[in-house]
Protein backbone atom coordinates (compact mmCIF):
# COMPACT_ATOMS: atom_id res chain seq x y z
CA UNK A 1 0.00 0.00 0.00
CA UNK A 2 1.28 3.45 -0.88
CA UNK A 3 2.29 5.82 1.91
CA UNK A 4 1.63 9.45 2.65
CA UNK A 5 4.87 11.32 3.34
CA UNK A 6 4.69 14.10 5.94
CA UNK A 7 7.37 16.78 6.16
CA UNK A 8 7.31 19.27 9.04
CA UNK A 9 9.77 20.56 11.60
CA UNK A 10 7.01 20.46 14.20
CA UNK A 11 6.81 17.09 15.99
CA UNK A 12 3.28 18.03 17.00
CA UNK A 13 2.13 18.38 13.41
CA UNK A 14 3.83 15.13 12.43
CA UNK A 15 2.26 13.29 15.36
CA UNK A 16 -1.18 14.81 14.79
CA UNK A 17 -1.37 14.07 11.08
CA UNK A 18 0.22 10.64 11.53
CA UNK A 19 -2.44 9.75 14.05
CA UNK A 20 -5.22 10.88 11.74
CA UNK A 21 -3.82 8.99 8.74
CA UNK A 22 -2.94 5.85 10.69
CA UNK A 23 -6.44 5.72 12.09
CA UNK A 24 -7.73 5.81 8.53
CA UNK A 25 -5.44 2.90 7.70
CA UNK A 26 -3.05 4.96 5.61
CA UNK A 27 0.68 4.13 5.98
CA UNK A 28 2.75 7.17 6.93
CA UNK A 29 6.36 8.21 6.51
CA UNK A 30 7.80 11.30 8.16
CA UNK A 31 10.69 13.73 7.95
CA UNK A 32 11.57 16.74 10.08
CA UNK A 33 13.35 18.73 7.36
CA UNK A 34 13.17 19.23 3.63
CA UNK A 35 16.64 17.79 3.17
CA UNK A 36 15.76 14.62 5.08
CA UNK A 37 12.61 14.24 3.01
CA UNK A 38 14.46 14.76 -0.25
CA UNK A 39 16.97 12.05 0.67
CA UNK A 40 14.11 9.68 1.34
CA UNK A 41 12.46 10.65 -1.95
CA UNK A 42 15.64 9.92 -3.86
CA UNK A 43 16.07 6.60 -2.07
CA UNK A 44 12.55 5.81 -3.25
CA UNK A 45 12.08 2.80 -1.01
CA UNK A 46 8.34 3.17 -0.71
CA UNK A 47 5.83 4.19 -3.37
CA UNK A 48 4.12 7.38 -2.29
CA UNK A 49 0.48 8.23 -2.53
CA UNK A 50 0.81 11.86 -1.49
CA UNK A 51 3.30 14.28 0.05
CA UNK A 52 2.31 16.89 2.64
CA UNK A 53 4.94 19.47 3.52
CA UNK A 54 5.20 22.51 5.74
CA UNK A 55 6.26 25.80 4.19
CA UNK A 56 8.56 27.22 6.86
CA UNK A 57 11.26 24.79 7.89
CA UNK A 58 14.89 25.17 8.87
CA UNK A 59 16.96 24.87 5.70
CA UNK A 60 15.00 23.91 2.64
CA UNK A 61 11.47 25.32 2.72
CA UNK A 62 8.37 23.61 1.47
CA UNK A 63 8.25 25.20 -1.97
CA UNK A 64 11.91 24.37 -2.59
CA UNK A 65 11.15 20.80 -1.60
CA UNK A 66 8.25 20.70 -4.07
CA UNK A 67 10.55 21.99 -6.78
CA UNK A 68 13.19 19.34 -6.01
CA UNK A 69 10.63 16.57 -5.69
CA UNK A 70 9.21 17.32 -9.12
CA UNK A 71 12.62 16.65 -10.61
CA UNK A 72 12.40 13.04 -9.39
CA UNK A 73 10.62 11.04 -12.12
CA UNK A 74 8.78 8.80 -9.66
CA UNK A 75 7.28 11.86 -7.95
CA UNK A 76 6.37 13.83 -11.04
CA UNK A 77 2.69 13.05 -10.70
CA UNK A 78 2.47 12.43 -6.95
CA UNK A 79 0.18 15.04 -5.35
CA UNK A 80 2.08 17.44 -3.09
CA UNK A 81 0.22 19.65 -0.64
CA UNK A 82 1.60 22.62 1.30
CA UNK A 83 0.31 22.58 4.88
CA UNK A 84 1.23 25.85 6.54
CA UNK A 85 0.17 28.78 8.65
CA UNK A 86 0.83 31.03 5.67
CA UNK A 87 -2.24 32.39 4.00
CA UNK A 88 -0.91 34.94 1.53
CA UNK A 89 -1.92 34.62 -2.08
CA UNK A 90 1.62 35.31 -3.28
CA UNK A 91 2.97 32.30 -1.43
CA UNK A 92 0.19 30.17 -2.87
CA UNK A 93 1.07 31.29 -6.34
CA UNK A 94 4.70 30.49 -5.64
CA UNK A 95 3.74 26.99 -4.51
CA UNK A 96 1.52 26.45 -7.53
CA UNK A 97 4.28 27.49 -9.90
CA UNK A 98 6.69 25.14 -8.14
CA UNK A 99 4.36 22.23 -8.88
CA UNK A 100 2.35 21.90 -5.70
CA UNK A 101 -1.08 20.32 -5.93
CA UNK A 102 -2.80 22.29 -3.20
CA UNK A 103 -2.57 24.55 -0.20
CA UNK A 104 -3.87 23.77 3.26
CA UNK A 105 -3.90 26.27 6.11
CA UNK A 106 -3.18 24.95 9.60
CA UNK A 107 -4.99 23.73 11.57
CA UNK A 108 -6.69 21.45 9.08
CA UNK A 109 -9.79 19.52 10.06
CA UNK A 110 -9.23 15.76 10.15
CA UNK A 111 -12.21 14.95 8.00
CA UNK A 112 -11.34 17.56 5.41
CA UNK A 113 -7.74 16.42 5.37
CA UNK A 114 -8.77 12.83 4.61
CA UNK A 115 -11.29 14.10 2.09
CA UNK A 116 -8.56 16.01 0.25
CA UNK A 117 -6.36 12.91 0.35
CA UNK A 118 -9.07 10.79 -1.23
CA UNK A 119 -9.79 13.50 -3.75
CA UNK A 120 -6.28 14.11 -5.02
CA UNK A 121 -4.88 10.64 -4.39
CA UNK A 122 -7.61 8.00 -4.33
CA UNK A 123 -6.54 4.73 -2.75
CA UNK B 1 6.09 56.80 11.30
CA UNK B 2 7.91 54.24 9.30
CA UNK B 3 11.10 56.00 8.31
CA UNK B 4 14.04 56.36 10.64
CA UNK B 5 13.98 59.54 12.60
CA UNK B 6 16.78 61.46 14.19
CA UNK B 7 16.67 62.24 17.86
CA UNK B 8 15.89 65.86 17.21
CA UNK B 9 12.85 64.81 15.22
CA UNK B 10 11.29 63.11 18.15
CA UNK B 11 12.63 64.75 21.26
CA UNK B 12 12.32 68.35 22.42
CA UNK B 13 15.80 69.48 23.10
CA UNK B 14 16.73 72.61 25.09
CA UNK B 15 19.34 74.96 23.92
CA UNK B 16 22.66 74.28 25.56
CA UNK B 17 23.58 77.02 27.96
CA UNK B 18 20.02 77.61 28.94
CA UNK B 19 19.07 77.49 32.56
CA UNK B 20 17.41 74.10 32.13
CA UNK B 21 20.38 72.29 30.65
CA UNK B 22 20.79 69.19 32.84
CA UNK B 23 17.21 69.09 33.98
CA UNK B 24 15.98 68.88 30.40
CA UNK B 25 18.33 66.00 29.68
CA UNK B 26 16.78 64.21 32.62
CA UNK B 27 13.42 64.91 31.10
CA UNK B 28 14.61 63.35 27.88
CA UNK B 29 15.73 60.27 29.77
CA UNK B 30 12.43 59.98 31.55
CA UNK B 31 10.60 60.48 28.28
CA UNK B 32 12.61 57.73 26.62
CA UNK B 33 11.93 55.36 29.47
CA UNK B 34 8.25 56.15 29.41
CA UNK B 35 8.18 55.61 25.68
CA UNK B 36 9.75 52.20 26.21
CA UNK B 37 7.15 51.32 28.78
CA UNK B 38 4.43 52.14 26.31
CA UNK B 39 6.25 50.31 23.55
CA UNK B 40 6.52 47.21 25.69
CA UNK B 41 2.85 47.24 26.46
CA UNK B 42 2.01 47.83 22.81
CA UNK B 43 4.30 45.01 21.80
CA UNK B 44 2.49 42.60 24.05
CA UNK B 45 -0.76 43.76 22.57
CA UNK B 46 0.52 43.44 19.00
CA UNK B 47 1.81 39.95 19.62
CA UNK B 48 -1.69 38.93 20.44
CA UNK B 49 -0.48 36.68 23.19
CA UNK B 50 -2.14 36.31 26.50
CA UNK B 51 -2.21 34.11 29.52
CA UNK B 52 -0.96 34.42 33.10
CA UNK B 53 2.66 33.60 32.24
CA UNK B 54 2.80 36.08 29.39
CA UNK B 55 1.04 38.73 31.45
CA UNK B 56 3.57 38.21 34.23
CA UNK B 57 6.50 38.49 31.88
CA UNK B 58 5.12 41.62 30.23
CA UNK B 59 4.36 43.14 33.63
CA UNK B 60 7.90 42.40 34.82
CA UNK B 61 9.34 44.09 31.81
CA UNK B 62 7.03 47.08 32.09
CA UNK B 63 7.90 47.43 35.77
CA UNK B 64 11.58 47.30 34.94
CA UNK B 65 11.10 49.96 32.31
CA UNK B 66 9.29 52.16 34.79
CA UNK B 67 11.81 51.52 37.51
CA UNK B 68 14.83 52.37 35.43
CA UNK B 69 14.15 56.08 34.94
CA UNK B 70 12.88 56.43 38.48
CA UNK B 71 16.29 55.50 39.74
CA UNK B 72 17.32 58.93 38.61
CA UNK B 73 14.90 60.49 41.11
CA UNK B 74 16.38 59.34 44.42
CA UNK B 75 13.58 56.82 44.74
CA UNK B 76 11.08 59.52 45.79
CA UNK B 77 8.24 59.87 43.34
CA UNK B 78 7.94 63.36 42.08
CA UNK B 79 11.35 64.42 43.41
CA UNK B 80 14.18 64.72 41.02
CA UNK B 81 17.59 63.79 42.27
CA UNK B 82 20.25 66.42 42.23
CA UNK B 83 22.24 65.87 39.12
CA UNK B 84 25.89 65.19 39.29
CA UNK B 85 27.98 68.27 39.08
CA UNK B 86 29.06 69.09 35.61
CA UNK B 87 32.64 68.19 34.93
CA UNK B 88 33.24 71.40 33.12
CA UNK B 89 32.90 74.95 34.21
CA UNK B 90 30.51 75.87 31.40
CA UNK B 91 28.01 73.30 32.30
CA UNK B 92 25.49 76.03 33.05
CA UNK B 93 23.58 76.99 36.12
CA UNK B 94 22.68 74.50 38.84
CA UNK B 95 20.16 71.97 37.69
CA UNK B 96 16.57 72.57 38.51
CA UNK B 97 13.70 70.31 39.15
CA UNK B 98 11.60 69.54 36.15
CA UNK B 99 8.35 67.92 35.28
CA UNK B 100 7.91 64.30 34.31
CA UNK B 101 6.35 63.27 31.08
CA UNK B 102 2.60 62.99 30.84
CA UNK B 103 2.80 59.20 30.81
CA UNK B 104 4.69 59.07 34.08
CA UNK B 105 2.42 61.69 35.57
CA UNK B 106 -0.46 59.53 34.52
CA UNK B 107 1.16 56.69 36.40
CA UNK B 108 0.86 58.67 39.64
CA UNK B 109 4.29 60.28 39.61
CA UNK B 110 3.79 63.96 40.21
CA UNK B 111 6.50 66.57 40.68
CA UNK B 112 6.57 68.29 44.04
CA UNK B 113 7.41 71.70 42.68
CA UNK B 114 5.92 73.76 39.95
CA UNK B 115 7.64 73.03 36.70
CA UNK B 116 9.46 75.66 34.88
CA UNK B 117 8.40 76.71 31.47
CA UNK B 118 9.75 74.25 28.98
CA UNK B 119 12.46 75.46 26.71
CA UNK B 120 11.35 76.31 23.23
CA UNK B 121 11.60 73.49 20.77
CA UNK B 122 14.54 73.64 18.47
CA UNK B 123 14.09 71.25 15.60
CA UNK B 124 17.29 72.34 13.93
CA UNK B 125 20.50 70.73 15.00
CA UNK B 126 22.46 73.34 16.94
CA UNK B 127 26.13 73.73 16.38
CA UNK B 128 26.62 74.01 20.07
CA UNK B 129 29.50 72.23 21.67
CA UNK B 130 28.79 68.62 22.77
CA UNK B 131 27.62 68.61 26.34
CA UNK B 132 29.11 66.19 28.79
CA UNK B 133 26.99 63.19 29.61
CA UNK B 134 25.49 63.31 33.05
CA UNK B 135 25.81 60.47 35.52
CA UNK B 136 22.06 60.07 35.38
CA UNK B 137 22.10 59.67 31.63
CA UNK B 138 24.86 57.11 31.95
CA UNK B 139 22.84 55.23 34.58
CA UNK B 140 19.74 55.24 32.42
CA UNK B 141 21.75 54.15 29.41
CA UNK B 142 23.13 51.26 31.41
CA UNK B 143 19.64 50.29 32.41
CA UNK B 144 18.47 50.50 28.83
CA UNK B 145 21.33 48.27 27.78
CA UNK B 146 20.21 45.77 30.42
CA UNK B 147 16.93 45.36 28.56
CA UNK B 148 18.74 43.00 26.24
CA UNK B 149 19.20 40.61 29.11
CA UNK B 150 15.54 40.95 29.98
CA UNK B 151 14.43 40.24 26.45
CA UNK B 152 16.81 37.28 26.31
CA UNK B 153 15.26 36.00 29.52
CA UNK B 154 11.79 36.49 28.09
CA UNK B 155 12.87 34.69 24.96
CA UNK B 156 14.14 31.79 27.04
CA UNK B 157 10.86 31.74 28.93
CA UNK B 158 8.97 31.64 25.67
CA UNK B 159 11.17 28.84 24.36
CA UNK B 160 10.60 26.85 27.53
CA UNK B 161 6.86 27.44 27.35
CA UNK B 162 6.79 26.36 23.70
CA UNK B 163 8.78 23.26 24.57
CA UNK B 164 6.34 22.44 27.34
CA UNK B 165 3.34 22.88 25.06
CA UNK B 166 5.00 20.67 22.45
CA UNK B 167 5.67 17.98 25.02
CA UNK B 168 2.13 18.30 26.30
CA UNK B 169 0.70 18.12 22.78
CA UNK B 170 2.70 15.00 21.97
CA UNK B 171 1.66 13.39 25.23
CA UNK B 172 -1.93 14.29 24.46
CA UNK B 173 -1.66 12.71 21.02
CA UNK B 174 -0.08 9.59 22.50
CA UNK B 175 -2.84 9.32 25.07
CA UNK B 176 -5.49 9.94 22.45
CA UNK B 177 -4.01 7.20 20.30
CA UNK B 178 -4.09 4.82 23.27
CA UNK B 179 -7.70 5.81 23.90
CA UNK B 180 -8.43 5.39 20.22
CA UNK B 181 -6.92 1.90 20.29
CA UNK B 182 -9.07 1.03 23.28
CA UNK B 183 -12.15 2.33 21.49
CA UNK B 184 -11.23 0.36 18.38
CA UNK B 185 -10.89 -2.77 20.51
CA UNK B 186 -14.23 -2.05 22.14
CA UNK B 187 -15.85 -1.53 18.76
CA UNK B 188 -14.37 -4.75 17.46
CA UNK B 189 -15.65 -6.62 20.51
CA UNK B 190 -19.07 -5.04 20.12
CA UNK B 191 -19.26 -6.02 16.46
CA UNK B 192 -18.13 -9.53 17.35
CA UNK B 193 -20.74 -9.76 20.11
CA UNK B 194 -23.40 -8.57 17.68
CA UNK B 195 -22.40 -11.23 15.19
CA UNK B 196 -22.47 -13.92 17.89
CA UNK B 197 -25.84 -12.69 19.08
CA UNK B 198 -27.19 -12.66 15.54
CA UNK B 199 -25.89 -16.17 14.88
CA UNK B 200 -27.36 -17.42 18.14
CA UNK B 201 -30.76 -15.96 17.34
CA UNK B 202 -30.65 -17.47 13.88
CA UNK B 203 -29.70 -20.87 15.26
CA UNK B 204 -32.43 -20.62 17.89
CA UNK B 205 -35.01 -19.74 15.27
CA UNK B 206 -33.86 -22.63 13.13
CA UNK B 207 -34.06 -24.97 16.12
CA UNK B 208 -37.55 -23.75 16.94
CA UNK B 209 -38.64 -24.23 13.36
CA UNK B 210 -37.21 -27.76 13.32
CA UNK B 211 -38.85 -28.46 16.64
CA UNK B 212 -42.18 -27.18 15.40
CA UNK B 213 -41.90 -29.38 12.33
CA UNK B 214 -41.12 -32.37 14.51
CA UNK B 215 -44.02 -31.63 16.82
CA UNK B 216 -46.28 -31.20 13.85
CA UNK B 217 -45.13 -34.51 12.45
CA UNK B 218 -45.65 -36.22 15.80
CA UNK B 219 -49.09 -34.68 16.07
CA UNK B 220 -49.97 -35.97 12.62
CA UNK B 221 -48.69 -39.39 13.56
CA UNK B 222 -50.65 -39.39 16.79
CA UNK B 223 -53.76 -38.10 15.08
CA UNK B 224 -53.41 -40.87 12.51
CA UNK B 225 -52.96 -43.32 15.33
CA UNK B 226 -56.08 -41.97 16.98
CA UNK B 227 -57.95 -42.38 13.75
CA UNK B 228 -56.71 -45.94 13.54
CA UNK B 229 -57.69 -46.46 17.14
CA UNK B 230 -61.14 -45.18 16.42
CA UNK B 231 -61.39 -47.54 13.48
CA UNK B 232 -60.01 -50.38 15.58
CA UNK B 233 -62.50 -49.56 18.31
CA UNK B 234 -65.35 -49.98 15.98
CA UNK B 235 -63.83 -53.25 14.80
CA UNK B 236 -63.26 -54.40 18.34
CA UNK B 237 -66.78 -53.47 19.27
CA UNK B 238 -68.06 -55.52 16.32
CA UNK B 239 -65.80 -58.39 17.37
CA UNK B 240 -67.05 -58.10 20.93
CA UNK B 241 -70.59 -58.06 19.72
CA UNK B 242 -69.95 -61.09 17.57
CA UNK B 243 -68.21 -62.72 20.50
CA UNK B 244 -71.20 -62.04 22.69
CA UNK B 245 -73.43 -63.63 20.06
CA UNK B 246 -71.03 -66.47 19.86
CA UNK B 247 -71.07 -66.74 23.65
CA UNK B 248 -74.84 -66.98 23.63
CA UNK B 249 -74.56 -69.75 21.06
CA UNK B 250 -72.04 -71.43 23.29
CA UNK B 251 -74.43 -71.23 26.18
CA UNK B 252 -77.05 -72.92 24.03
CA UNK B 253 -74.52 -75.54 23.02
CA UNK B 254 -73.61 -76.10 26.67
CA UNK B 255 -77.28 -76.39 27.56
CA UNK B 256 -77.84 -78.85 24.75
CA UNK B 257 -74.80 -80.79 25.88
CA UNK B 258 -76.15 -81.01 29.40
CA UNK B 259 -79.57 -82.04 28.15
CA UNK B 260 -77.93 -84.54 25.89
CA UNK B 261 -75.93 -85.92 28.80
CA UNK B 262 -79.14 -86.34 30.83
CA UNK B 263 -80.82 -87.86 27.86
CA UNK B 264 -77.91 -90.25 27.37
CA UNK B 265 -78.03 -91.13 31.03
CA UNK B 266 -81.73 -91.86 30.86
CA UNK B 267 -81.22 -93.87 27.70
CA UNK B 268 -78.56 -95.90 29.41
CA UNK B 269 -80.89 -96.61 32.32
CA UNK B 270 -83.68 -97.62 30.01
CA UNK B 271 -81.29 -99.78 27.95
CA UNK B 272 -80.07 -101.55 31.05
CA UNK B 273 -83.65 -102.04 32.10
CA UNK B 274 -84.39 -103.58 28.70
CA UNK B 275 -81.80 -106.20 29.28
CA UNK B 276 -80.03 -107.89 26.45
CA UNK B 277 -82.06 -106.13 23.84
CA UNK B 278 -80.81 -102.81 25.06
CA UNK B 279 -77.11 -103.68 25.27
CA UNK B 280 -76.28 -102.04 21.99
CA UNK B 281 -78.26 -99.02 22.91
CA UNK B 282 -76.26 -98.75 26.14
CA UNK B 283 -73.11 -98.34 24.09
CA UNK B 284 -74.71 -95.70 21.92
CA UNK B 285 -75.98 -93.86 24.95
CA UNK B 286 -72.48 -93.89 26.44
CA UNK B 287 -71.04 -92.42 23.28
CA UNK B 288 -73.73 -89.75 23.21
CA UNK B 289 -72.85 -88.86 26.80
CA UNK B 290 -69.19 -88.65 25.89
CA UNK B 291 -70.03 -86.34 23.00
CA UNK B 292 -72.11 -84.15 25.29
CA UNK B 293 -69.28 -83.93 27.76
CA UNK B 294 -66.86 -83.04 24.97
CA UNK B 295 -69.25 -80.41 23.66
CA UNK B 296 -69.51 -78.90 27.14
CA UNK B 297 -65.74 -78.84 27.62
CA UNK B 298 -65.18 -77.30 24.19
CA UNK B 299 -67.85 -74.73 24.88
CA UNK B 300 -66.12 -73.72 28.10
CA UNK B 301 -62.78 -73.44 26.33
CA UNK B 302 -64.26 -71.25 23.58
CA UNK B 303 -65.92 -69.03 26.23
CA UNK B 304 -62.60 -68.63 27.99
CA UNK B 305 -60.94 -67.67 24.65
CA UNK B 306 -63.62 -65.09 24.00
CA UNK B 307 -63.07 -63.60 27.45
CA UNK B 308 -59.34 -63.23 26.74
CA UNK B 309 -60.13 -61.66 23.39
CA UNK B 310 -62.35 -59.07 25.09
CA UNK B 311 -59.65 -58.22 27.63
CA UNK B 312 -56.94 -57.87 24.96
CA UNK B 313 -59.14 -55.69 22.80
CA UNK B 314 -60.04 -53.48 25.70
CA UNK B 315 -56.39 -53.06 26.68
CA UNK B 316 -55.39 -52.18 23.12
CA UNK B 317 -58.16 -49.66 22.91
CA UNK B 318 -57.04 -48.02 26.11
CA UNK B 319 -53.44 -47.79 24.87
CA UNK B 320 -54.54 -46.16 21.65
CA UNK B 321 -56.74 -43.70 23.43
CA UNK B 322 -53.82 -42.66 25.70
CA UNK B 323 -52.29 -40.99 22.59
CA UNK B 324 -54.70 -38.12 23.18
CA UNK B 325 -52.72 -37.25 26.29
CA UNK B 326 -49.50 -37.40 24.28
CA UNK B 327 -50.85 -34.79 21.88
CA UNK B 328 -51.65 -32.53 24.76
CA UNK B 329 -48.13 -33.03 26.08
CA UNK B 330 -46.68 -32.22 22.66
CA UNK B 331 -48.68 -29.03 22.52
CA UNK B 332 -47.30 -28.04 25.87
CA UNK B 333 -43.75 -28.79 24.74
CA UNK B 334 -44.21 -26.76 21.59
CA UNK B 335 -45.71 -23.84 23.47
CA UNK B 336 -42.91 -23.83 26.03
CA UNK B 337 -40.32 -24.04 23.26
CA UNK B 338 -41.83 -21.10 21.41
CA UNK B 339 -42.07 -19.10 24.61
CA UNK B 340 -38.44 -19.82 25.47
CA UNK B 341 -37.24 -18.77 22.03
CA UNK B 342 -39.44 -15.67 22.08
CA UNK B 343 -37.89 -14.71 25.40
CA UNK B 344 -34.42 -15.30 24.05
CA UNK B 345 -35.25 -13.23 20.98
CA UNK B 346 -36.36 -10.38 23.22
CA UNK B 347 -33.19 -10.70 25.24
CA UNK B 348 -31.08 -10.83 22.12
CA UNK B 349 -32.92 -7.86 20.61
CA UNK B 350 -32.33 -5.84 23.75
CA UNK B 351 -28.69 -6.93 23.74
CA UNK B 352 -28.39 -6.00 20.08
CA UNK B 353 -29.93 -2.57 20.72
CA UNK B 354 -27.52 -2.02 23.60
CA UNK B 355 -24.58 -3.07 21.49
CA UNK B 356 -25.74 -0.79 18.68
CA UNK B 357 -25.96 2.09 21.12
CA UNK B 358 -22.47 1.30 22.45
CA UNK B 359 -21.19 1.14 18.89
CA UNK B 360 -22.80 4.47 18.03
CA UNK B 361 -21.40 6.14 21.12
CA UNK B 362 -17.91 4.74 20.66
CA UNK B 363 -17.87 5.73 16.99
CA UNK B 364 -18.94 9.22 17.95
CA UNK B 365 -16.26 9.31 20.64
CA UNK B 366 -13.71 8.18 18.07
CA UNK B 367 -14.77 11.01 15.77
CA UNK B 368 -14.26 13.55 18.56
CA UNK B 369 -10.97 11.89 19.36
CA UNK B 370 -9.71 12.44 15.84
CA UNK B 371 -10.94 16.02 15.97
CA UNK B 372 -8.94 16.59 19.14
CA UNK B 373 -5.90 15.04 17.48
CA UNK B 374 -6.30 17.55 14.68
CA UNK B 375 -6.68 20.39 17.16
CA UNK B 376 -3.20 19.72 18.53
CA UNK B 377 -1.94 21.40 15.36
CA UNK B 378 -2.75 24.63 17.13
CA UNK B 379 0.36 24.06 19.23
CA UNK B 380 2.45 24.60 16.10
CA UNK B 381 0.56 27.79 15.35
CA UNK B 382 1.12 29.02 18.90
CA UNK B 383 4.78 28.06 18.58
CA UNK B 384 5.16 30.22 15.50
CA UNK B 385 3.27 33.13 17.00
CA UNK B 386 5.29 33.01 20.19
CA UNK B 387 8.40 32.77 18.04
CA UNK B 388 7.37 35.98 16.32
CA UNK B 389 6.64 37.57 19.70
CA UNK B 390 10.09 36.50 20.87
CA UNK B 391 11.65 38.10 17.81
CA UNK B 392 9.68 41.26 18.58
CA UNK B 393 11.03 41.27 22.12
CA UNK B 394 14.55 40.88 20.84
CA UNK B 395 14.00 43.79 18.49
CA UNK B 396 12.66 45.79 21.41
CA UNK B 397 15.83 44.99 23.36
CA UNK B 398 17.86 46.11 20.39
CA UNK B 399 15.80 49.26 20.20
CA UNK B 400 16.48 49.93 23.89
CA UNK B 401 20.19 49.47 23.27
CA UNK B 402 19.99 51.90 20.39
CA UNK B 403 18.25 54.39 22.64
CA UNK B 404 21.00 53.95 25.21
CA UNK B 405 23.60 54.62 22.56
CA UNK B 406 21.63 57.62 21.38
CA UNK B 407 21.40 58.88 24.91
CA UNK B 408 25.15 58.89 25.25
CA UNK B 409 25.93 60.09 21.77
CA UNK B 410 23.94 62.90 20.22
CA UNK B 411 25.41 62.15 16.85
CA UNK B 412 23.61 58.83 16.60
CA UNK B 413 20.25 58.89 14.87
CA UNK B 414 17.23 57.72 16.75
CA UNK B 415 14.79 55.31 15.20
CA UNK B 416 11.24 55.10 16.39
CA UNK B 417 9.87 51.95 17.99
CA UNK B 418 7.31 51.94 15.23
CA UNK B 419 9.96 51.67 12.55
CA UNK B 420 12.48 49.50 14.34
CA UNK B 421 10.09 47.06 16.00
CA UNK B 422 6.43 47.25 15.08
CA UNK B 423 6.71 47.71 11.32
CA UNK B 424 9.31 44.94 11.10
CA UNK B 425 7.14 42.65 13.14
CA UNK B 426 4.20 43.28 10.87
CA UNK B 427 6.30 42.70 7.79
CA UNK B 428 7.29 39.28 9.12
CA UNK B 429 3.80 38.05 9.95
CA UNK B 430 2.73 35.01 7.99
CA UNK B 431 -0.66 34.41 9.54
CA UNK B 432 -3.70 36.45 8.78
CA UNK B 433 -4.69 36.31 12.44
CA UNK B 434 -1.40 38.01 13.35
CA UNK B 435 -2.14 40.83 10.95
CA UNK B 436 -5.66 41.07 12.27
CA UNK B 437 -4.50 41.38 15.89
CA UNK B 438 -1.87 43.93 14.91
CA UNK B 439 -4.40 45.98 13.00
CA UNK B 440 -7.03 45.76 15.69
CA UNK B 441 -4.71 46.62 18.58
CA UNK B 442 -2.53 49.09 16.82
CA UNK B 443 -5.04 50.73 14.51
CA UNK B 444 -2.51 50.18 11.78
CA UNK B 445 -3.25 50.09 8.12
CA UNK B 446 -5.07 46.99 6.93
CA UNK B 447 -2.81 44.06 6.26
CA UNK B 448 -1.66 43.00 2.85
CA UNK B 449 -3.16 39.60 3.49
CA UNK B 450 -6.08 38.88 1.27
CA UNK B 451 -9.31 38.20 3.06
CA UNK B 452 -11.53 35.33 2.11
CA UNK B 453 -8.81 32.99 0.89
CA UNK B 454 -9.95 29.42 1.37
CA UNK B 455 -8.23 27.35 4.03
CA UNK B 456 -8.03 24.54 1.51
CA UNK B 457 -7.20 25.30 -2.10
CA UNK B 458 -6.47 22.69 -4.71
CA UNK B 459 -4.62 24.06 -7.70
Amino acid sequence: MKSVFLVDDSPTILASLSAILSRAGVPVEKAGTGEEALSAFKAGKTPLRMIVTDYHMPGMNGVELVREARRIPALRFVPILLLTTESEQARRDEARQAGATGWLVKPVDAGKFLSVLNQVAPA
Amino acid sequence: MSEALSKRDVLPRPRWGAATGMASRDLVVAGLAAALVLATLRLAAFAGISGPAVDLVVSMMAALLVFAPLRAFDGVPGTIREPSPAPTADAGPPPQQTVLSDDLAGAGIVPTDEPEEPAPMDLEMQAAPEAPVSQRAQDVAAELLAYGEVTDLLGAQIDAAVEETATSALTTITNLQALDTAIETLLRDVRSAQEVSHRTITRGQEAVSANAALVSSLRDTILASLEDASQDRRTYEEIAEQANVFGTALDSIAHIARQTRFLALNATIEAVRAGGAGQGFVVIAAEIRNLADAAGTTSDEVRLGLQKLRETTSRRMKQKLDAVDEISLLDDVEAHSRAAVAGYEDLSRHQSETLSMVQHVTEEAATHLVAVMAETQVQDIVRQRLGNAKTGLQRLGGHAAALADGLLDDALPLESVQASVLDTMRANYVMKSEHDVHTRRGAAAPSAQADGLPAIELF
